[in-house]
């Protein structure tokens, strides 16, 4: 049979996508349930003094006004990053108290959702406005509290011997998440005092952890079913304040309610990429071997919760430089909770650092991929450990070579075409190969079948096609003749669809209990009275194309199966990698996220690309166009180059959306993000896109875990916004330090 | 969204005698007027679909004048053989406006009754909108102000006019063709779109009742050498930050006529009739481009969020007199 690791596979989800027969959360409904609408606060500080719901409460079809009043108390939770499953630890309607602008202050239920949007919309909130609230990352403003901190070497020593030196500050906005399908859930409490939630979920398991630990129930009462998502990124991995508000109302009404939270409200109710701000000094010999980094950051987040998202310590594995000090910060402001958007970390530091990198090798007068190779490491720079693998420079090559980049001439404003000016970038795009540990299950069936059961979620990277190209590799079986089930809190537990972690963990699980069946399923053959291979060698049993033979005897998957007294064979185990504590590997089993890497004991794993990227800027509108970009990626083994493609391409697509779109501009005066619709907060359309290339090398990474595959659904957006820049600069001659890159910034 | 009546007109009779109640709003594509509805912005009591009047429906580029009844559709409009080869500018202004779809179901008359797209004014946390509820205030002031107009605004509404079909249609001199309960009347575009002073909430000279019934648009021969230059940050589907219609009529090397018209920059479709004048008789070179692209943002207000926006339309203006030059010496190539 031919290969199915590694070969071009479609979708398996795709079918029921593209028919509309795929069921997201909100195409549910329930006889007798309750539509809610959000009454959001237009004041960022302050207190709500009085809520008047008597002539709404009037109305026709209107069922319930819930307010502070009358919310139920919930549990606290922490933010998954302090160890729990909440967006914040901010609980909604806790009390009269506003904390940000567009915080919940009501929810309205009624028979229809025309009926409860209009109610919403006229409901009486008084308030009390406090002044002096900031939304957005002030200026020159000292960090509270430090998140990050590393030193390599000495590198102010370094600093001060460099011959060359390079410093600049870098700064992106705060950017929120604009994926097609909507935040919002349906919640249904049985008689029993169970609760099902159908919410798009990148993390089951989480989620009903969260949602139960917040309404005091013990976790089996809790049910949270998320077979598809259109669209995460991250944004979709913890319980948000309105998923809870949901589940209250419920309980309040006693019947099911639907919470559909509009693209406007979505905004303030939900996670964001905090602003960030890069303070570095770069500092190289005159030969261009580099040999100080400082790198000083704020970044923004809430009053409650310290989450925040320093890109520092994966910076630090990018070159080799002897003298590193990083040193990172938070900010504090008036907003929700920020959150994980694709590349939380990396995406910011990576634009500034190799925005940084650009400028060196332009002060050292030197070919931007020439200088990266002066400074490739040969292990960790950080902990001094091999790279699992590391094929950066063969990514630089294959793509410059894909690019035409020996054809650039490097001094900037020096290339034009058709009045236009031309411009070459590169960067380099890296993302940490985290390694997490899931579990799974996997039975095979008497119709010669196997089905395979997760809580992990496909979050649109392909994971439902992977699991099944995994199992029918082991089985001997087609993809088609494999169902995976995931995204149900009820299925075996798995890491949150993020950090890129879900192809290697969740994969070596079904890896590892598709052999276990195998093996099972040989053993009770072999003990099976009048079978064809009774009182065989188990080990002289083979499966493929769907037969099991030994010597001459054969028989079909699905005879065989039958043939077995249970009519089943089922295993169900975890999978996590030798080097993972087996403390931490056990916090699987009390939803928890472990998570290891980039370096682990003895090595330190990360995933690298190189992207060129061509700009064309209108001599006089300055106008800034891109007609091609190129991509290539290592990222050891690709089960499936199709859906990896995708990402990495879709990746990209963003990474041009980051750095010349998209931005939640603050209103300094509510301390508001005040572009709060799709109108207004511009993501790439396909005019936007380009020629756009993305190719895969030939990896072979055998530290990581049997299947041997880097996450490759994060890496794509990362080395995008600072190709885009430096480009910029090649055309222009102006250094743009601030995202979105913009028409204004290069006007003179 | 606020509970509405709604009535279907069967004529332009039936739709004014409808229009003339109390809370009335006419409904065309609905591209605007929908969408403002379903936000809380407009709150109209009944609706009168004027999509069955056949006498607004289709147009007419054959003649000494243009008539495009105001009910025909962006996308029809803009696909139009005639349009697209003796007036660029008209079918580009239409063109890279909004997406395919929303061409389809929007109309030509709605676009010239659009509303502004200050985020402000479609977002009714903010309080502060003299537009959306008069004697409120500002919010864009010393807001968010990057997409606001540096060109006709007061201190009381900085709001830009968003069509760009408008900007390209003032270039020509067009007119409005109006139906009301006292008759019809037409008024050139200059004075329909009507400057905020103090009074921003009023936008249009359309009175209450009215019918916006055609557009019309002298013919032009220096249509031809025309175009419409719209700047924004995405390559499609955005409003314009700045945008120039032009026209140039050149003879023996001189601008014999020139026709310049700005959006995205100001209060209203803004006609640069100086810097026309500037370039009547002269050559069109560096220098005169750039004293026409500087007159025509004479008098240009900035404000911090959007001060780029004065330098940024000299060289749209710049940008849109090269191209229509470049169409005439094709023209003349031909
Ligand atoms: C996402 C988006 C992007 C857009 N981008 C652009 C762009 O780039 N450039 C651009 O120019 N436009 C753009 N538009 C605006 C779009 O072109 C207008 O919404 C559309 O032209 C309005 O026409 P309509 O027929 O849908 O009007 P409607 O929404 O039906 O009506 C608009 C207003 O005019 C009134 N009205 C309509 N017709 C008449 C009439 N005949 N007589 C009297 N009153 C009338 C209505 O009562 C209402 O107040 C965009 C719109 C959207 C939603
Ligand atoms: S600019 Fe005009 S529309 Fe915008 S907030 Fe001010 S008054 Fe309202």
């Amino acid at each position: 049979m031919n290969a199915i690791i590694g070969t071009p596979q479609p979708r398996l989800d795709g079918p029921a996508k593209v028919t509309g027969a795929a069921r997201y959360a909100l195409d549910n409904s329930r006889a007798g349930m309750l539509h809610a609408a959000l009454v959001l606060s237009p004041v960022a500080l302050g207190r709500v003094a009085a809520i008047d719901d008597a002539a709404v409460s009037a109305l026709p079809g209107i069922r319930l006004v819930m307010t502070h009043r009358t919310m139920p108390k919930l549990e606290e939770d922490k933010p998954m990053q302090e160890g729990g499953h909440a967006h914040a630890s901010f609980r909604p309607l806790e009390s009269d108290e506003i904390r940000y602008h567009g915080q919940p202050v009501a929810v309205v239920l009624a028979d229809t959702r025309e009926q409860a949007e209009y109610a919403a919309g006229i409901l009486p909130v008084r308030y009390e406005a406090r002044a002096g609230a900031v939304a957005h990352l002030p200026e020159g403003a000292p960090s509270e509290e430090e998140v990050g901190s590393l030193d390599v070497g000495d590198a102010d020593a370094e600093w001060e011997a460099s011959a060359v030196r390079v410093t600049a500050d870098y700064e992106e906005p705060a950017q929120h998440h604009n994926p097609i399908e909507l935040y919002g859930c349906l919640a249904e409490w049985d008689p029993m005092g169970g609760l099902t939630v159908h919410v798009p979920s990148q993390w089951a398991g989480g989620m009903r952890a969260g949602i139960a630990k917040s309404f005091g129930l013990p976790a089996d009462k809790v049910r949270v079913v998320s077979p598809y998502i259109g669209g995460a990124f991250g944004g979709k991995a913890t319980v948000l304040g309105t998923t809870l508000l949901a589940c209250a109302a419920a309980k309040l009404a006693g019947r099911p309610v639907i919470l559909q939270v509009s693209r406007q409200q979505g905004f303030p109710t939900s996670s964001f990429r905090p602003a960030a701000r890069q303070h570095i000094r770069l500092g190289a010999t005159a030969e261009g071997k580099l040999r100080a980094f400082h790198y000083i950051t704020e970044n923004q987040t809430c009053r409650f919760d310290n989450v925040s998202f320093p890109g520092g310590e994966i910076l630090a594995r990018l070159y080799d430089i002897p003298g590193m000090k990083i040193r990172e910060g938070l900010v504090r402001t008036d907003v929700n909770a920020p959150g994980f958007m694709r590349a939380p970390a990396e995406t910011p530091a990576v634009f500034a650092f190799e925005s940084a990198i650009d400028e060196m090798a332009v002060a050292l007068g030197m070919d931007p991929v020439e200088f990266r190779r002066r400074n490739e490491p040969a292990k960790d720079p950080v902990k001094g450990l091999p790279w699992s693998s590391r094929s950066l420079l063969r990514c630089y090559e294959r793509g410059a070579e894909l690019f035409g980049w020996s054809q650039r001439s490097h001094a900037p404003r020096s290339m034009t075409r058709d009045g236009d000016l031309i411009g070459w970038g590169c960067a380099t795009a890296v993302y940490p190969t985290f390694i997490s540990t899931s579990s799974a299950t996997l039975r095979l069936t008497s119709e010669g079948r196997a089905e395979v059961h997760c809580s992990a979620s496909d979050i649109g990277t392909g994971t439902y096609t992977i699991l099944a190209q995994i199992a029918a590799d082991r089985l001997g079986l087609t993809p088609d003749k494999v169902t995976v089930r995931l995204g149900d809190s009820a299925f075996d537990p798995a890491n949150v669809a993020g950090g890129s972690t879900t192809a290697l963990a969740s994969g070596n699980a079904v890896g590892k209990v598709a052999e276990q069946a195998r093996a099972a399923l040989f053993q009770a053959l072999t003990e099976v009275e009048e079978g064809p291979f009774k009182g065989m060698a188990p080990a002289s049993l083979s499966l493929s194309e769907g037969t099991v033979r030994a010597g001459n005897a054969t028989q079909s998957l699905a005879e065989a199966v039958s043939s077995l007294p249970r009519g089943k064979v089922e295993a169900t185990d975890q999978w996590a990698h030798p080097e993972m504590p087996a403390k931490q590997s056990k916090m699987l089993w009390r939803a928890g996220s472990p998570q290891g890497g980039p370096d682990m004991q003895s090595f330190t794993a990360l995933a690298f690309g190189a992207q060129f990227v061509e700009v064309r800027i209108n001599p006089r509108t300055r106008t800034i166009r891109v007609p091609r970009m190129v991509g290539v990626y290592a990222g050891g083994k690709i089960l499936n180059p199709r859906t990896a493609h995708s990402q990495l391409m879709g990746g990209m697509v963003w990474g041009l959306s980051n750095a010349l779109l998209e931005a939640s501009e603050v209103d300094r005066n509510h301390a508001s993000f005040v572009n709060a619709d799709m109108a207004e907060y511009h993501i790439a359309v396909n005019a936007d896109i380009p020629a756009l290339d993305v190719e895969m090398l030939e990896e072979r990474d055998d530290k990581i875990g049997p299947i041997g595959a880097k996450g490759l659904g994060e890496i794509g957006i990362t080395g995008t916004a600072p190709a885009l820049a430096n480009a910029i600069f090649h055309a222009t001659g102006i250094r743009v330090r601030k995202l979105p890159l913009r028409i204004e910034d290069i006007l003179s | 969204m606020q509970p509405f009546a709604y009535h279907r007109a069967s004529s332009l009779e039936d739709a004014l005698r409808h229009g003339a109640m109390e809370g009335a709003s006419y409904l065309a594509g609905g591209t605007t007027l929908v969408d403002l509805m379903r936000i809380g912005v407009m709150r109209p009591d009944r609706l009168i679909d004027l999509r069955d009047v056949a006498e607004l429906r289709g147009f007419d580029t054959g003649g000494e004048t243009l008539r495009f009844g105001a009910l025909a559709s962006m996308a029809e409009v803009a696909d139009d053989i005639v349009l697209r080869q003796d007036y660029p500018a008209l079918a580009e202004s239409l063109l890279l406006a909004a997406s395919a779809q929303l061409r389809n179901m929007a109309t030509v008359g709605g676009n010239l009754l659009q509303r502004t797209r200050c985020m402000y004014f479609r977002d009714t946390r903010y309080q502060a909108c003299n537009k959306r509820s008069p004697g409120s205030g500002c919010a864009a002031l010393d807001g968010v102000n990057r997409q606001h107009a540096v060109l006709g605004g007061s201190e009381r509404c900085i709001a830009t006019m968003p069509s760009d079909w408008a900007v390209a249609l003032t270039a020509f001199d067009a007119a409005v063709e109006i139906a009301g309960p006292q008759g019809r009347r037409t008024m050139p575009i200059d004075s329909f779109h009507i400057s905020y002073g103090e009074h921003p909430e009023a936008e249009t000279a359309l009175r209450p009742g009215e019918i916006l019934t055609a557009i019309l648009v002298p013919a032009n021969r220096a249509g031809r050498t025309s175009c419409y230059a719209k700047v924004r940050d995405r390559e499609s589907f955005a409003f314009a930050i700045s945008s120039a219609a032009v026209a140039l009529r050149m003879e023996g090397g001189r601008v014999a006529e020139a026709r310049i018209a700005l959006g995205g920059l100001s209060t209203t479709p803004w006609r640069a009739t100086a810097a026309e004048a500037l370039l009547r008789g002269r050559s069109l070179d560096e220098s005169s481009m750039k004293e026409a692209a500087a007159r025509a943002m004479d008098g240009a207000d900035p404000r911090p969020g959007n001060a780029f926006k004065v330098e940024l339309g000299r060289r749209t203006v710049e940008d849109a007199l090269l191209r229509a030059a470049r169409r005439a010496e094709e023209g003349d190539a031909a």
